[in-house]
């Protein structure tokens, strides 16, 4: 039996960033997985093919719809969903391979598989060619999750599909019905709506993206409902019925009543739950908390001491970047270093368009701690680049402590804020304050110069409105 | 090799204070622990003890101004052993490890450096630091590696330390005066025997309540009013269960729980009581955090009794005890002393009959309890003898109206003459 400092099981973003950042640090490891590529979820049937296919169905519909205001004439506009869907899984099978490269180059020893736990030092890989034994000092637990159910509406893969198969419909649906109004959903469902789908996404609570600041889901979904989304919030499926060439869900609104939607497809997006079953979990003692994920200290150790997970099967939000920063600090306590998470400062984005990012906490979480706080908001309709972009919908809005001035959160909906969100986690993670942002120097024009301006209103001196 | 003796950290925000005394003398043998010297800041006195146990060399005199960080003295333990023989015995024949480090150079080589390279500073701190003229190695860092965060030099620029050495107070004090200056005493007038008069500097400690006194009835509406409360029912329950509330508790029944209790029910009762002016804004507090005014020899002082809504009777004690001690110890830390939100002063301990107490910024009220006299009462139509408190309440008339304060003060008279509502909070 072949041994290891650390044994990963899974290769997600969290797994593989935790093996590579052990072996950096002189660690013997092998990381399990059962999947043929790595990457994990995210890689293979998450954040990175989506982003390849709204992308794509963005220039679609910019070129659709929004040459003529750049004075660009164009004939006939078609749509190749095949080349669509091979470029996205080039783009997939370039960053597997890459992973795998990187592993290669770390000296860790990958195994395809599935790992089971079967003590608190050995892990059985099943793999097809039989069992293979891996002795480990340590384990790093990073299974994933998975996509929840719903019981009256099973997916079958085909009509009732989850975001894998809406990554790779061969056809653009008539009518596609969206259930759950989270990132996945919002992100998938527009990508349809470009393509020519109709799209009714429906959500069970009275905001889309719950997380976010009530603010900024409001200008969200007006922006995606003046494209044409048509989000019923307040709405559940109350029932489902899966005909030979159409799906009819009934759905019950909190003031409007029940009502019918005939459609193609249905993508149930109403969130995901950790992997916890098929590991040797259970069989070796490893304790789960109320909300069935495992249960970790501070240090993400688990009730076993030498026994550690991370990602989506522990608490937090389920983020590839949380999951990373999770697996570094994991690899790095186990080498004696003090390695952690900043779990204050982990910023969230919705990859529509206008995007959402955010990082820290809401308005409303703000208030509900008797925390004192100024607001600073300014618009991208008054930034040069943003109209330039022809992108000008939303803003950004930062809150800083009253006495302190030190930023308390960041928000933003409007064009690439995923990109500017980074420079607000930098400014929190320093406990910056609003006027340290407010007094760097943002080149002109760029979108960033947006998040100083609003920076300047949390003291009322913005510039330019 | 001699370790340096230094001034500690005292509290959040106070860089400097006042060398008042030296316990022992230039030259002298110590013991690890034993006290050194009396360090005076703006609120408080403190001991400040030694590290190691050695022969002490002064630096700094009596008197003097003196920094956080400044090395004042040396303590050479290798001398330890050769002189008298009383502190070696107490004292650790080696000394730690840890107090034979290498003290960084004194805040007093750094800080006058306005022309220091702020480079390193993020932008509002740069920014607060030029226009206000603050030397940035003063300030403590509250953020990543000791990063100084805006929020720091705010607290550092609030705090009384600052305006009270800018503020040269004896001049300034002597020009306002509108009579004619009093003749001045020889400059030799020390403590020659015999002389009509005795001046010495004033403490900082009295300093800064004499600047705080005077602020207080120059900027509220202060008015007292005044009522008198039957304790025979606080002074029967309590010698009734004295004695088994010391066995269970571990601290003496006092009349001081009944008091802070009593005014916290009537802050509940009248919550008007519990706010304060801000500019424009009326700020309530919606906590208890009690200051029980202590004399001790070395000072007036007002620690915090934390939240008295939540303790019990003996939660109350306990923390009264504690707080007493530490003043007593010259160990309360600014954080004792900061954020009441109501005062009881007791000047009964001194047989005051009746007295007008000043408030306690930024507390808009402060009570006043004397001592407890047999009087002649009427009760039923009846004159009986009964252990009487008069009690006062002043308030700041700009936010609390004369029913309310009356309203508040008979609320604790009530308590006080049936302390059962205090339990059945009626």
């Amino acid at each position: 039996m072949k041994k290891f400092d650390l044994v990963v099981v899974g290769a997600g973003p969290g797994g593989y960033v935790c093996a590579i950042r052990a072996a950096q640090l002189g660690m013997s490891v092998a990381l399990v997985e059962k999947r043929a590529t790595l990457g994990g979820t995210c890689l293979n049937v998450g954040c990175i093919p989506s982003k390849a296919l709204l992308e794509s169905s963005e220039v679609f519909e910019q070129t659709l719809n929004h040459t003529d205001e750049h004075g660009v004439v164009v004939g006939d506009v078609g749509l190749d969903l095949e080349g669509m869907m091979a470029r996205k899984d080039r783009i997939v099978g370039e960053l597997t391979t890459g992973v795998a490269t990187l592993m290669k180059k770390n000296k860790v020893e990958v195994y395809t598989g599935r790992g089971e736990l079967v003590g608190a030092d050995k892990v059985v890989v099943h793999g097809d060619e039989g069992d293979t034994e891996l002795g480990a000092k340590h384990v790093c637990l990073a299974l994933g999750s998975t996509v929840i159910n719903l019981p009256f509406l099973p997916i079958d893969g085909d009509k009732v599909v989850s975001s894998t198969e809406a990554l790779r419909f061969d056809s653009v649906p008539k009518h596609l019905v969206v259930i759950g109004a989270g990132a996945v959903g919002l992100e998938l469902g527009s990508v349809w709506r470009r393509l020519g789908a109709k799209v009714t996404v429906i959500e069970m609570l009275p905001t889309i993206t719950p997380f976010a600041d009530k603010q900024m889901a409001k200008a969200l979904e007006r922006a995606l409902t003046d494209q044409g989304l048509d989000i019923r919030l307040e709405t559940t499926v109350t029932a489902a019925k899966v005909l030979k060439t159409k799906v009819k869900l009934t759905v019950e609104n909190a003031k409007t009543g029940s009502d019918t939607i005939d459609c193609d497809r249905v993508l149930v997006a109403v969130g995901r739950r950790p992997v916890t079953a098929g590991a040797g979990l259970e069989e070796v003692g490893i304790k789960l908390d109320d909300a069935g994920r495992v249960e970790v200290d501070d240090h993400l150790q688990t009730n076993l001491p030498n026994v550690y997970s991370i990602g989506d099967l522990v608490k937090g939000p389920m983020l590839a970047h949380k999951a990373e920063d999770e697996g570094m600090a994991v690899a790095e306590r186990i080498s004696g270093l003090p390695g952690h998470v900043n779990y204050d400062v982990i910023p969230n984005v919705v990859y529509t368009d206008p995007e959402l990012a955010m990082v820290g906490r809401t308005e409303a979480e703000l208030k509900e701690a008797g925390v004192p706080f100024n607001i600073g908001r300014f618009m991208f309709r008054a930034n040069g680049r943003a109209k330039s972009l022809g992108n000008e919908s939303g803003m950004v809005k930062i809150l800083a402590h009253k006495e302190t001035d030190e930023i308390l959160g960041v928000h933003m909906v409007g064009p690439r804020v995923s990109e500017l969100i980074a420079e607000a986690a930098i400014a929190m993670e320093l406990r910056a304050s609003a006027e340290d942002l407010a007094r760097t120097c943002h080149a002109h024009p760029t979108l960033a110069e947006v998040v100083k301006e609003a920076a300047l209103a949390v003291d009322k001196r913005a510039l330019h409105s | 090799m001699a370790v340096d003796v230094t001034i500690p950290e005292i509290g959040e925000s106070i860089n400097e204070g006042f060398l008042a005394e030296w316990s022992k003398q230039d030259g002298a043998t110590v013991a690890a622990e034993e006290p050194l010297l009396v360090l005076e800041t703006d609120k408080i006195t403190m001991n400040v003890t030694a590290e190691v146990a050695g022969k002490l060399e002064i630096l700094v005199a009596e008197g003097e101004s003196v920094q956080v960080g400044q090395v004042v003295a040396r303590i050479d333990p290798a001398a330890a052993g050769d002189e008298t023989p009383i502190a070696a015995e107490t004292a650790p024949t080696e000394p730690p490890a840890a107090a034979v480090r290498e003290v960084p150079p004194p805040a007093a080589e750094s800080s006058p450096a306005p022309t220091a390279d702020l480079s390193h500073l993020s932008p509002a701190v740069r920014r607060l630091v030029e226009e206000n003229k603050l030397d940035p190695s003063a300030i403590k860092g509250t953020g990543k590696g000791g990063r100084i965060l805006k929020g720091d030099v705010l607290a550092f620029m609030t705090t009384p330390t600052t305006s009270a050495a800018e503020a040269p107070a004896p001049p300034t004090a002597a020009e306002t005066a509108p009579s004619p200056p009093t003749p001045m005493p020889g400059p030799t007038a020390v403590v020659d025997a015999g002389q009509r008069q005795s001046r010495k500097p004033m403490s900082r400690l009295r300093q800064r309540l004499a600047e705080r006194l005077v602020q207080v009835q120059q900027t509220t509406a202060m008015l007292t009013t005044f009522n008198e409360a039957d304790m025979s029912r606080v002074m029967a329950l309590r010698s009734e269960y004295k004695d088994s509330f010391t066995k269970r508790y571990g601290v003496k029944l006092g009349f001081m729980s009944f008091f802070v209790k009593a005014v916290v029910d009537a802050l509940k009762t009248v919550p008007e009581v519990n706010a304060f002016i801000e500019g424009d804004e009326i700020i309530t507090n919606h906590y208890y955090d009690i200051g029980i005014a202590v004399s001790s020899e070395h000072g007036l002082v007002v620690p915090v009794i934390r939240d008295a809504d939540r303790l019990s009777m003996a939660g109350v004690e306990t923390a009264i005890g504690e707080l007493a001690g530490k003043a007593r110890d010259r160990t309360l830390g600014i954080s004792d002393l900061q954020g009441a939100v109501f005062t009881i002063t007791n000047g009964g301990i001194f047989g005051s009959l009746l007295s007008t107490p000043i408030l306690n910024p930024p507390g808009s009220a402060i009570l006043g309890m004397h001592s407890i006299k047999k009087r002649p009462i009427v009760v039923d139509d009846e004159i009986v003898i009964r252990p009487v408190m008069q009690l006062a309440v002043s308030y700041d008339h700009r936010i609390i109206d004369g029913k309310e304060a009356v309203t508040f003060l008979k609320r604790i008279v009530d308590c006080l003459e049936n302390p059962e509502r205090l339990l059945l909070e009626i």
